[in-house]
């Protein structure tokens, strides 16, 4: 499936000037039939760059969320923040060293189109939903990101009233807070789980966040969430 | 190998395949040649074709941006190496997977629309000039099913 083999480490990948037939064009790296390989000698799942994946069965997950929430209950929380906080990390990491090296330059180069584009492939070849970032309030230093079909609202247990997406809360935090250098934190407003028609997350700093979660819990919509981040102080 | 006859060998495990199976498993062996052909054909002129296309569009788009104009010949590229893959394997599958949810994003992003109807229409008439009859039979419907699917 791949053609590395091709791979011309010195030339310009994109070419402009004239199209040699055998030098490829760099488009998505994350497709999925390239990107996710498994070796039936070893028994193994890898990406196209050789790093390690797991397929997590759904009664796992949903182990994992009633499990902890009988073992730690409120702390369940915390637990899955700081576990999304350690995946972010991870994921920022290994996202940001696979396209430097597919397009062959530093990610902070990379086009913010081609960037986009990668990060949505992602999210959708690892099964993780449609993820899309909205930038409307970028200058106010606040993000939106909306993922829809997400198999972690999906199998929220059936009894919780507001959004539990902690998991996805910290993997978000924190690979916002890796690609911006700002220490970012991030709360989620509106669940599949609940019936909303997509999950939505708030991104800023950690200071004018940190009431966030309260805010959820007393009930304020996603709407109301962000006007008491955007009014002036 | 074509999604299809793949499945169709999947489901052939441990068994004979039906007489309407192997036939095609043999249409498709047999129209390798050809397409192969074609293959080649398209890989010796995409240069030119690409680059007749963009000469054109520049001068019926005077305006276009340097950076517009690169993500379409880039564009241009990748529809036409993976349209010509897809026809070669017969694989219909391959173009939404590996092009056309990629190129739909990035001709919203960049409000390409308008742009590419006139860049498809000029593309077009290149695969006419460069390929006989025959020959295009061979390329349109995958070069018309990504334009469908970013146009319409």
């Amino acid at each position: 499936m791949t053609s590395t083999a091709t791979h011309s480490p010195n030339g310009s990948p994109n070419g402009s000037a004239g199209f040699d037939p055998y030098t490829p064009v760099l488009a998505n790296y994350y497709t999925p039939g390239a990107y996710l390989q498994s070796d039936l000698e070893s028994g193994l799942l890898e990406s196209r760059h050789g790093e390690r994946l797991l397929a997590i069965p759904e009664a796992l997950l949903r182990g994992i969320y009633t499990g902890l929430e009988y073992e730690t209950g409120q702390a369940a929380r915390l637990v899955l923040r700081n576990c999304g906080r350690m995946w972010g990390k991870e994921f920022f990491r290994r996202f940001a060293q696979e396209l430097s090296d597919y397009y062959q330059k530093p990610l902070a180069e990379l086009e913010m189109g081609i960037f986009l584009q990668n990060l949505g492939q992602a999210w959708k070849t690892h099964g993780w939903g449609l993820i899309e970032i909205d930038w409307t309030y970028k200058d106010q230093g606040v993000l939106v990101v909306s993922i829809r079909n997400s198999p972690f609202a999906a199998l929220t247990p059936a009894h919780f009233t507001r959004p539990m997406g902690f998991l996805e809360a910290g993997l978000l935090g924190t690979w916002f807070s890796q690609l911006t250098g700002q220490d970012l934190i991030c709360v989620q407003t509106t669940s599949e789980a609940l019936g909303a028609k997509s999950n939505l997350f708030v991104l800023t700093t950690v200071a004018r966040l940190k009431e966030g979660e309260a805010w959820v819990d007393s009930g304020l919509s996603h709407d109301q969430v962000l006007e008491k981040l955007l009014q002036p102080t | 190998m074509a999604s299809s006859i793949e499945r169709m060998l999947i489901e052939a495990e441990a068994r004979y395949l039906k007489p309407e199976e192997l036939g095609q498993l043999k249409a498709y062996v047999l129209g390798w040649p050809k397409r192969q052909h074609v293959y080649r054909i398209l890989r010796e002129r995409e240069s030119q074709m690409v680059s007749r296309t963009l000469n054109a569009l520049k001068q019926e788009m005077p305006s276009l941006s340097g950076q517009v104009l690169e993500l379409c010949q880039r564009h241009l590229l990748l529809l036409l190496r993976h349209s010509a893959l897809a026809m070669l394997l017969q694989d219909e599958e391959l173009l939404r997977e590996r092009l056309i949810e990629w190129m739909e994003e990035e001709v919203r992003l960049y409000g390409l629309q308008s742009v590419y109807e006139i860049a498809y229409r000029i593309f077009q008439q290149e695969l006419k000039d460069h390929l006989t009859a025959g020959e295009l039979e061979f390329i349109r419907p995958f070069i018309t099913q990504v334009q469908v699917a970013l146009l319409f």
